[in-house]
């Protein structure tokens, strides 16, 4: 449980699933994937030429008390790009998102984009003890800019840090960077909000400006996050599809050295369900299908090579029974699909 | 696309307000009609209890809605509070029987029973401060749960005192203070940004 725990906060470790194993040691299944790739990247990849560029389809399961009905164990699909500490890194995954979405068929998808580092750094500045932080986070994530205000001036925080937490919650856009510099002075804010200028203007050279937005409010539940974060949205789902973002201190948190990385999970269940599961039927069946009939083992070696020929070409091909020229007919009129017929 | 949809409440203290708010804004909607939606310009206003709206926002079958922030709070509504409104104020206390030897919270004996109809409120409220009570849920008439020995404490809204007063209860903790907000569904505010952040505009600029 320990190692799946590090840097992802209280909130997900509390969601794991969890059990004794023989000698008393808590054991946990993995509620997400980033920590584990981290974990493998630290003990067997850091010598490979960085940057890596590595994905995966995995499951995860986690327990959610809110939503009694949600499933428990969801498939992600995801992408991390370990080893560059620029910009463009974090354009590169936000641009393969948006094209596996679009290539999936979603066309309407909107990014929110926010940076953990400036949130954590205004957090710093209102001076705030834990529990304190974790009302600020839940006005944030509500938006609700007057009970903020409220708790924020009872804590005695600065006026200046109190506007700038109104523009998180009330601006969205490029201007929120000015507004919250304009109320809080600040080198380091200053300097992260021209990593997030420059990120909006690299994915504007792929054509992408109108996909994304800038939520500075926008907060992610794990901890590990350092940087630019972000998340997709559809009207096809009443959630975000996912999310990501950068995360350069916690491949170090394994190994001590610092190795940069940032990328993104999507929630395959999700997607199925904003795609339609009758979409997705159909986009399959368009795949060209041919069954392939030898009518006597002569012909089985032809069969064979032509099943692989197509099927290297993209098709799907199925061999049917030898002999079975009826069968096969029903079968391709049943199913749409081409019959050939090898002598 | 659909029309954007806004679910106002369709009686109770916040009902008349939140009409007046859209008329100011120029969006008149006519309460001669007795049917759930009504289409005013580019709007559909749909009519539902202000209990529900949390709920409706939450799950997306409108964009946005107005109603109270306690009842988004109890009903853990998933949503975003675009704007106070600046009507509908009140507080939620805590209050005991007036002959009660009990003058604050943490005087509640360990155990007693809180009578209230917002029983999420109430429990993480007597939780974040460490105290443990038995919270029963009622619907209304909540006032009356001490007289018939149903409680030794409710949980409610009071906005002047008087209905406290009335039924010979005294408040001895404010648990929060509430307000008529404007909440929107999160994944709406993102896919029809623009559409949302006019009407929020007009709105703000006639509360």
């Amino acid at each position: 449980m320990e190692s799946l725990s590090k840097g992802v906060g209280k909130g997900l470790v509390q969601s794991m699933f969890k059990a004794q194993d023989d000698d008393g040691r808590l054991v946990a299944f993995r509620a997400e994937m980033t920590a584990p790739v981290a974990r493998l990247v630290s003990s067997k990849m850091l010598k490979e030429g960085m940057p890596l560029r590595l994905c995966y389809v995995s499951n995860v399961v986690r327990f959610k008390e809110r939503y009694p009905g949600y499933p428990r164990e969801l498939w992600q699909a995801g992408v991390e790009l370990i080893g560059n500490r620029g910009v463009d890194a974090d354009a590169e995954v936000i641009s393969l998102m948006l094209t596996a979405l679009n290539e999936l068929g979603l066309k309407d998808v909107k990014v929110d984009v926010g940076h953990a580092g400036i949130f954590k750094r205004l957090l710093a500045l209102a001076k705030l003890g834990s529990d304190e932080v974790e009302r600020v986070k839940g006005f944030v994530s509500m938006k609700d800019s007057t009970g903020l205000k409220r708790m924020l001036r009872s804590s005695g925080c600065d006026e200046g840090v109190v506007r700038a937490f109104e523009a998180v919650c009330e601006v969205r856009g490029l201007k929120v960077l000015d507004e919250v510099l304009s109320a809080v002075d600040d080198e380091e804010i200053a300097r992260l909000a021209e990593e997030v200028e420059l990120l909006f203007r690299l994915l504007s050279y792929n054509g992408l400006q109108d996909k994304v937005s800038l939520d500075v409010g926008l907060i992610r539940g794990l901890d590990y996050y350092t940087g630019i974060i972000f998340e997709p949205y559809t009207p096809a789902f009443g959630s975000a599809l996912g999310g990501g973002g950068r995360y350069d201190d916690l491949i170090a948190s394994f190994v001590g050295k610092e190795v940069p990385a940032t990328g993104f999970a999507l929630v395959v269940d999700h997607l199925v369900e904003a795609i339609g599961v009758e979409a997705i039927a159909q986009r399959l069946n368009k795949r060209k299908r041919v069954i392939i009939v030898p009518l006597s083992y002569e012909g089985y070696r032809e069969a064979l090579l032509r099943a692989r020929d197509l099927r290297g070409r993209g098709v799907i091909a199925e061999l049917h029974p030898v002999g079975d020229l009826e069968g096969a007919r029903a079968k391709a009129e049943r199913m749409r699909a081409i019959l050939e017929v090898v002598e | 696309m659909r029309a954007l949809r806004m679910a106002i409440p369709n009686k109770g203290r916040l009902h008349k307000p939140s009409l007046e708010l859209l008329a100011r804004a120029g969006l008149s909607v006519s309460e001669a009609s007795r049917s759930y939606v009504v289409r005013v310009d580019d709007l559909e206003v749909v009519f539902a209890r202000a209990a529900d709206i949390p709920i409706y926002v939450h799950f997306g079958a409108v964009d946005l809605g107005i109603t109270g922030h306690d009842l988004v709070l109890e009903k853990e509504a998933d949503v975003y509070e675009l704007l106070d409104l600046g009507f509908g104020w009140c507080k939620m206390v805590v209050a005991v029987p007036e002959e009660s030897p009990v003058n604050s919270v943490y005087e509640l004996p360990q155990g007693s029973r809180v009578a209230t109809s917002f029983p999420r409120i109430a429990s993480s409220y007597f939780e974040g401060l460490g105290l443990s009570v038995e919270v029963v849920e009622v619907e209304g008439a909540v006032e009356i749960a001490p007289r018939l020995r149903l409680a030794d404490a409710i949980v409610d809204l009071a906005t002047t005192g008087a209905t406290l007063r009335e039924n010979r209860l005294k408040e001895i903790a404010v648990v929060l203070e509430a307000s008529a907000r404007l909440i929107c569904n999160k994944v709406s505010f993102r896919t029809r940004e623009r559409e949302i952040a006019s009407l929020v505009e007009r709105l703000r600029a006639s509360r």
